[in-house]
């Protein structure tokens, strides 16, 4: 054997230590959501009605998960400089991932036949009948021992093989079956959705069946997903002509009316929704809380919701409500049209590229500033009419979980200021939440302390102000610390807020651990905004002025002085920043923003116990920075979405959802440290920064004649 | 007396080591002053008592007509004393515009509210702002200019990265520029460019410049007066050829080298 074949042989040992390492990782994970009951739980939940359940698909994402790791960790040794083999072929990427899969198999047939001989259920009480059923399909355990291990080592080669295919195939397959997945999980909401008016019958008929997905269902959401993946890259084209035709055909006049009228209809529906549509008897949140605080009775409730109703069908008589609902429905119908016949003629000029000799010449000028202002003002146009008819669309439950994810959002700008433009590390951050919701209760309960019984509006200036006063008392001890103190003085704080909350100290006037009851809704006019569906606007409201006011704050003279003193607060003080200011401000201004979120809360609930502002809330706050990306605006919606949309949606999440978050976490930070949305001059530094060195060197030598290397 | 800067007694006492040593001097007005001493000499402690990120044990620092003990940083800044650092330290995920932006902070004043609202004021200073940050980044011909001004500090070289801390300190608009060894770490070429933008600096753009430097062709070149400094005092005083033939100044650069060869040695 001559030496390189030696080192081959270690080599391949190495990888083969590497693959059964993976192996026997994937199926200590598989073990471990199966003894924690997490398979089972999930297992009560079909993807596909009879077929396979949501617990089924997480072992075997496992199991072909640790196929594709292993060829991916062979590849990825391999091409390291100093390897010794730098190829691999189909057949050896194959069998590391049956390998890894096989151990997977192997480890659960492994524990499955322990269950035979010792009964662990005393120990683990998770490992029921009912695990085990899902595990064995209901036969005995030395039957299946070998299709298990079969099972796990096709699965991993199938993992493997993944790996293999040409991505223009791969990704339709995987988004395909990712969204089968999704939608199997999402099949609860699915049917609340979809069996509300309006949407037609057949389609959840089609969709759903029993415990969840149809077969056909399954079929059409993947054929579905895999179209659009395909249409995708050519959006921004069909889109761009889209908007040149419109710019180069319509006249102006009918430009503007289909504005006006898009504008007037969408505020008549959202107008409707809110005053005069009565479909959504919202389950009232002030009732959810009935049991705890015995003065407000469930029939209490009731006579509010129906008053609520009539004051607001009194406001419009019935045959104007027709009308209203008449003109709508036409308008909308007319500009559907309108939309639909410009796609149309797009897509036919695309294809018919002959035509375009005598198209105007918006239609070729790629940097035509009225395109451009068009372009601009017709996404922002749907984006905020898709946002204003999300509750429409969906109803009441879907609407309260876009509460959540709002309350939260608004939260992650606010703390976004604090922590991810000022580079202050604040894990206290629910205090000014708790804050900005008790001084709300304060101000417009009646039943409160001080019997102000205030409106929502004129308590919201003052709630704003009480809590940005908050943000600079904490702010002002903390100012000399930095990184990880600060975050364990400011857990402190927050800590220290709740129990505040709590005390017999401040019992009189904030309730204890009764905390306050009976806050008015919010209303607005005659309208109340009972219902998540009714406050889901305001707190969108509150979202879209938190973004703005980040977005201009950040390129602005103040921004640029909070990331100076974030990268390196010495120097930043050096050069002429006030750090004193700056921090304090960054603490104010995230104070208040986290107020409204808090005000919010408050009117949402009705009632407000200290108990709701535990340390969880500011926990989730920061992952949700940090896995949208820290300091990125769009990674905040995202990571809101994703961390608190996503677990309210799926209610078996709820006993896992810290387990679910700390996996999360851990991931991001390993594989993707910048978040999902990262800002973008982080990937561009990333990408450049060679190219720029060597840009560098050869301008020297050309002597400064201007860059002769041009980045876009 | 009409001196720009004037120091007297100054001392800093870390435990028990004194950094700086009843340390006393002046520039003048339009002067380029150069600080030498070998290393551990107090010459960046010197520098951070100037410019408050060190508290002095004891003595005075005035800088027109004014007593800097007890400001802070941002408001010596303010007053007009900027300074680059030995170990480069720009804001690596800021741009190269921004970078320079940053350094007219203190010449500026827009709020909060201000930019939220952006009224036309706003605009105008942030228009100023970028103008000025710009002019200075044009001082480097082409290096800091163009595309490179959207890319991100990290990015640059290590002689731009240095050109760069430069532009952000003639960004406040200061009198008086403290330059911590502008030319560590560059190769020859671009040493005689320093000192030659050096010299620029203060003959177009009428800074005050005090420079440590340990490359003595800079300091020959640029010097209209030489300080050196040992064991945090001053050793000598006067032209470049006055100090270079110093018999406490040779003493010192030799003697600190024999105990290191002899170190060396151990
Ligand atoms: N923050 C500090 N704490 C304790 N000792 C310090 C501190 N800063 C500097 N010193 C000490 O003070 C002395 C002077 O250091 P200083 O950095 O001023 O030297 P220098 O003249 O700039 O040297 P060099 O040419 O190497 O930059 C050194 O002995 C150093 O160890
Ligand atoms: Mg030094």
């Amino acid at each position: 054997m001559t030496d390189s074949n030696a080192a081959q042989m270690i080599i391949e040992r190495k990888h083969a230590t590497r693959t059964m390492l993976i192996g026997i990782y994937s199926g200590l994970v598989a073990l471990f959501i199966c003894l924690i009951g997490m398979v089972e739980t999930f297992g009560e939940r079909d993807i596909i009605g009879g077929i396979i359940s949501m617990g089924h698909t997480m072992l075997i994402i496992i199991a072909i998960g640790s196929g594709a790791i292993a060829v991916k960790t062979l590849r990825e040794d391999m091409s390291t400089p100093g390897a010794t083999i730098n190829k691999t072929s189909f057949v050896v990427e194959i069998f590391v991932g049956v390998t890894a899969g096989l151990i997977v198999g192997a480890t659960l047939s492994l524990f499955v036949f322990a269950t035979e001989l010792v009964d662990m259920r005393s120990v683990l009480i998770n490992v029921s009948p009912g695990l085990l059923e899902m595990l064995t399909l209901q036969k005995p355990a030395s039957q299946v021992m070998v299709t298990m291990t079969v099972l796990g080592s096709l699965l991993g080669g199938i993992g493997a093989a993944i790996f293999n295919i040409a991505p223009r195939i791969r990704l339709p397959l995987v988004l395909g079956l990712t969204s089968i997945v999704s939608l199997g999980m999402l099949r609860d909401m699915l049917k609340i959705v979809l069996t509300r008016e309006g949407w037609p019958s057949v389609l959840l008929n089609f969709l759903v069946k029993n415990q969840g997905l149809s077969i056909a269902g399954g079929t059409t959401i993947f054929a579905t997903t895999v179209a659009l993946v395909i249409i995708w890259p050519h959006l921004p084209v069909i889109y761009d002509k889209t908007v040149r035709i419109i710019i180069a055909y319509v006249p102006k006049v009918l430009q503007f009316s289909v504005g006006i009228i898009f504008a007037i209809t969408l505020t008549m529906r959202v107008f409707w929704f809110i005053a005069i549509s009565d479909k959504d008897l919202p389950i009232l949140p002030a009732c959810q809380t009935a049991d705890n605080s015995p003065d407000v009775g469930l029939d209490k409730c009731i006579s509010i919701v129906s008053n609520d109703i009539s004051t607001t069908t009194d406001l419009l008589g019935t045959n104007l409500a027709t009308l209203v609902s008449t003109i709508i429905t036409v308008s909308e119908m007319l500009i559907g049209t309108f939309i639909l016949l410009c796609v149309i003629f797009a897509i036919w000029n695309i294809r018919q590229r002959v035509n375009t000799t005598n198209i105007k010449s918006t239609l070729e000028d790629p940097n035509n500033a009225l395109l451009i202002i068009a372009k601009r003002n017709i996404s922002a146009f749907f984006g905020v009419s898709l946002l204003v008819s999300l509750p429409i669309l969906l109803g009441v439950f879907p609407s309260e979980v876009l509460l959540n994810v709002g309350l939260y959002m608004l939260m992650g700008f606010g703390l976004n200021i604090v922590v991810g433009m000022a580079g202050l590390l604040d894990l206290g951050y629910v205090a000014f939440f708790a804050v900005g919701a008790y001084s709300t209760a304060l101000l417009t309960s009646p039943r409160a302390s001080i019997e102000l019984g205030m409106s929502f509006w004129a308590a919201l200036p003052i709630v704003v102000l009480i809590t940005g006063a908050t943000g600079l008392l904490v702010g002002a001890p903390v100012l000399r610390m930095r990184g990880d103190y600060l975050a364990i003085v400011t857990l402190g704080f927050g800590e220290i807020a709740r129990f505040l909350f709590l005390s017999d100290w401040f019992k009189p006037w904030l309730g204890g651990a009764q905390g306050i009851i009976l806050i008015p809704p919010v209303s607005i006019g005659n309208i109340q905004l009972i219902g998540p569906h009714k406050l889901y606007y305001l707190i969108i409201t509150g979202c879209l002025i938190a973004l703005f006011i980040s977005a201009r704050l950040r390129e602005s003279r103040v921004g640029r002085a909070w990331m100076a003193m974030s990268e390196d607060e010495q120097v930043a003080e050096t050069m002429g920043i006030n750090t004193v200011y700056y921090k304090l401000l960054a603490f104010g201004l995230g104070a208040m923003i986290a107020s409204l979120s808090g005000a919010v809360f408050a009117a949402k609930l009705g009632t407000i116990f200290p108990h709701s502002f535990n340390v969880l809330v500011s926990i989730t706050a920061l992952s949700l920075l940090i896995v949208g990306g820290i300091g990125s605006l769009p990674g905040i919606i995202v990571g809101a979405l994703v961390l608190v949309g996503l677990p309210e949606l799926l209610r078996e999440f709820t006993e896992y959802r810290l387990l679910i978050y700390g996996a999360v976490l851990i991931f991001m930070m390993l594989s993707r440290p910048e978040g999902l949305i990262p800002r973008v001059r982080q990937t561009r530094k990333l990408d450049d920064q060679e190219l720029n060195q060597d840009a560098w060197l050869h301008d020297e030598t050309e002597a400064n004649n201007g860059p002769s290397v041009t980045v876009t | 007396m009409n001196k720009l800067f004037e120091c007297k007694n100054l001392s800093k006492d870390f435990g028990g080591l004194t950094a700086v040593n009843k340390f006393s001097f002046d520039i003048e007005e339009g002067e380029i002053v150069s600080l030498i001493g070998p290393n551990g000499a107090g010459k960046t402690t010197f520098f951070n008592l100037v410019t408050g990120l060190y508290p002095p044990s004891s003595g005075m620092i005035m800088f027109k007509g004014e007593d800097l003990i007890g400001l802070s940083p941002y408001e010596i800044t303010q007053l007009g004393i900027a300074r680059t650092f030995q170990a480069v330290r720009l804001f690596p995920d800021m741009t190269i515009l921004e970078n320079a932006m940053v350094g007219q902070h203190c010449r500026s004043k827009s709020g909060v509210l201000g930019a939220i609202l952006r009224p036309r004021s706003y605009q105008k200073e942030e228009e100023r702002i970028r103008n000025n940050a710009k002019e200075q980044l044009a001082f480097f011909g082409s290096r800091l200019m163009g595309f490179r001004l959207d890319q991100p500090a990290a990015s640059l070289s290590y002689a731009n990265r240095r050109r760069l801390e430069i532009a952000r300190a003639m960004s406040t608009e200061a009198k008086l520029l403290l330059l911590d060894e502008p030319a560590a770490g560059m190769n020859p070429k671009e040493t005689i460019e320093i000192a030659h933008l050096i010299g620029k600096l203060r003959d177009e753009r009428g800074f005050t410049i005090l420079v440590i430097e340990h490359d003595m062709r800079v300091v020959k070149d640029v010097s209209d007066r030489v300080v050196a400094m040992d064991y945090g005092g001053k050793i000598a005083e006067g032209t470049y050829e006055q100090v270079a033939t110093d018999e406490h100044v040779i003493e010192a650069y030799l003697g600190r080298t024999g105990i290191e060869e002899q170190d060396n040695a151990n």
